[in-house]
């Protein structure tokens, strides 16, 4: 039996009423002022009513803002998405979206792309997302194509193989940045490796969203599947869950998520760890329910951690990853703490 | 000079730019990032992106032009007042976007991310990317034009050439060219490899860069490399303890195993040089250049 904690309709409203309140304030908050009630006016005017959003301010907000909070809520979705469903797949409390090696795949492709001068944007795709993105898979084909033992998918294996080829793919990453020959380019290596959102405009949303939204689906119709897996592989297999078939997607699309925020955002670390076991904590372990949580959870994080990183030092920029471990990890010792530990 | 013929070719290519474009006052030119830039009658509102472009500007006095600067930018003291859209090396759109520029002058390190999306708003952006002394002085001119005030941009380029000149005529006299480290003496050593402004200025200077066999920008290397490169003379920008602590920290490594045996401290020829004329691209590299000049070949620059 799955326990109820607190009320899960309450919950879902409190998270989602969370986020709207952080996409306000992130609209709202930035280095330059607007009033509020201009804001709304913009806002108004962009979605068709009262005329056209002319001036700076509208620049600020259309362009620049709203942009870089949907990629924010569209990250942190991924991330904690894909960790939820990495931690019931190893079973293991310490995955994250990145175990089986995908940051440093996308850190060895990225670390190419601008290593090799192809930083350039073609069909709306950014050379160095792309590099990243295709870093991530080749790690992740690999992984999988050392752990397959005659159609199965022992989880220790790819757990291993995965930190194994991820420590590769690292060496090699210091390598291309000790022996570059432009500091410029360590520099940038240097700043994708902390993550960040800074500078993103409409092009990576349009580059990221169709693949975070599918992945997503993909991942929530398997739900049910997943839980059944967490309480057995064997008994799964007997309630007539294709194991491998479904660990085989599982795997595929909690890859896809994660490669696909890497490639927009660097690698911002903690909001795959953390969100999932804040939901499981405050929903509990059923995944059609847990995976939706953990969608608001993750884009909660990312929208206030992105605030903060724009504010707190302006006219500079803070890494994200460095709000999102520090907002996450005592909140989630907090919870650790007061709801008596990890499911 | 090499330097002359060059200031002779960029004014005429300059001059056929500007007759190509048809109108007197547009001038198009291409930026360091490939990109056409085209602007005409000068700029009333521009903003720095780089310490060393905010020096060049105030320098071709379009200081009251300046509308935007990064918090690293300190020279001259007018800069305190502008206002600040960008950390050291990251872009904050937003508050580019409310300065309304329509210049924006960006520099290698500059997030070219963020360069690409205020292209993409709309904004009007010129990169440099100086590498050596020759590309500054380039840029004097680069700029100069794109600004509206290549007058002035002759006249500082002309402030430049002869003070180069003067340090260039009296190092044709030199014999030999010392082994030059630049570095701290900490473990391991950052050296400024082949290719970095560093380098350049050294060469330009009459001193042979050590760390210009090494690999990469910026090595790092042991005690031991140190030993085999065997610099006669060690500049650094660096001194945690100050200035006037040269002294007692070449006592200290006079006393110190394996750094006693580098030639430079034995010597006593460790210089501290300011980091903001080394490090910067802007005018006062050329301030950079003749202390080096002089650190390097003193016996040229004794005052008869």
């Amino acid at each position: 039996m799955i326990t109820k904690p607190i009320g899960r309709g309450y919950t879902f409203f409190g998270l989602t009423a969370l986020l709207g309140v952080g996409i306000v304030m992130s609209l709202g908050i930035g280095p330059v002022e607007i009033a509020p009630l201009r804001i709304v006016e913009l806002l108004a005017q962009m979605a068709g009513w009262g005329g056209p959003a002319n001036g700076v301010d509208a620049v600020i907000i259309g362009d620049i803002r709203l942009p870089r909070i949907l990629l924010a809520v569209l990250v942190g979705a991924a991330l904690a998405m894909s960790g939820t469903v990495m931690q019931g797949f190893f079973q293991n409390p310490m995955a994250d979206p990145y175990i089986i090696g995908i940051s440093s795949g996308a850190a060895l492709g990225a670390t190419l792309a601008i290593v090799a001068g192809l930083d350039f944007w073609f069909f709306g795709l950014s050379g160095v997302g792309l590099f990243a993105f295709a870093g991530a898979l080749v790690v992740t084909l690999a992984v999988y194509a050392i752990s397959l033992r005659g159609g199965r998918l022992p989880s220790t294996v790819v757990l291993l193989s995965g930190i194994a080829l991820g420590s590769l793919a690292a060496a090699l990453t210091s390598y291309m940045m000790i022996s570059a020959n432009d500091g410029a380019d360590v520099q940038r290596i240097l700043f994708w490796l902390m993550g960040s959102l800074a500078s993103r405009r409409w092009e990576h949303v349009h580059m990221v969203w169709p693949q975070i939204v599918v992945g997503g689906l993909f991942l929530q119709f398997y739900a049910r599947d997943l839980d059944l897996i967490v309480q057995g592989e064997e008994q799964a297999q007997f309630l007539g869950v294709d194991v491998e078939s479904v660990k085989r997607r599982l795997l595929v699309g909690a890859t896809l998520l994660a490669a696909g925020a890497v490639a927009v955002s660097g690698i911002i670390g903690f909001v795959g760890l953390i969100v999932p076991h804040v939901m499981r904590l405050l929903v509990g372990p059923n995944h059609r329910v847990l995976l939706p949580s953990a969608i608001l959870g993750g884009a909660i994080l990312m929208v206030g951690a992105d605030l903060l990183a724009r504010v707190l030092v302006e006219p500079a920029e803070l890494p994200i990853g460095i709000i999102t471990s520090l907002l996450g990890a005592p909140f989630f010792l907090y919870l650790l703490r007061s709801r008596g530990g990890i499911h | 000079m090499i330097v002359n013929k060059m200031v002779g070719f960029i004014g005429v290519a300059l001059g056929l730019m500007m007759v190509a474009t048809g109108q007197s006052d547009a001038v198009k030119l291409i930026d360091d990032l490939g990109v056409e830039v085209e602007i005409a009658g000068g700029p009333e509102r521009i903003v720095s992106l780089a310490p060393s472009n905010t020096e060049l500007l105030y320098a071709l006095g379009l200081g009251n032009k300046v509308v935007g600067v990064t918090e690293v930018c300190d020279f001259p003291v007018e800069v305190a007042k502008v206002e600040k859209v960008a950390g050291f090396n990251s872009v904050n759109l937003e508050k580019i976007v409310a300065v309304k520029p329509d210049l924006v002058l960006a520099a290698r390190g500059n997030d070219i991310e963020g360069i690409r999306s205020l292209r993409e708003l709309g904004i009007r952006v010129f990169s440099l990317d100086i590498q050596s002394l020759q590309q500054l002085l380039q840029a004097v001119d680069r700029v100069g034009a794109l600004c509206g005030v290549a007058e002035e941009a002759a006249r500082l380029r002309g402030g430049l050439d002869k003070r180069i000149q003067k340090v260039a005529d009296r190092l044709a006299q030199a014999q030999g060219k010392p082994r030059v480290l630049w570095g701290y003496w900490s473990d391991p050593v950052y050296t400024a490899g082949p290719g970095t402004m560093i380098d350049d200025v050294i060469t330009q200077a009459g001193g042979f860069n050590v760390a210009s066999v090494a690999e990469g920008a910026w090595p790092q290397v042991g005690l031991e490399t140190i030993l085999s490169w065997a610099p006669e003379v060690i500049v650094t920008t660096y001194l945690p303890t100050g200035q006037d602590s040269l002294a007692t920290e070449i006592l200290r490594l006079q006393k110190t195993d394996g750094w006693k045996m580098v030639p430079a401290i034995s010597d006593s020829r460790l210089y501290y040089i300011e980091a903001d004329w080394l490090m910067r691209p802007g005018p006062r590299l050329v301030n950079a250049y003749e202390q080096l000049a002089r650190t390097i070949h003193p016996q040229l620059f004794k005052e008869p």
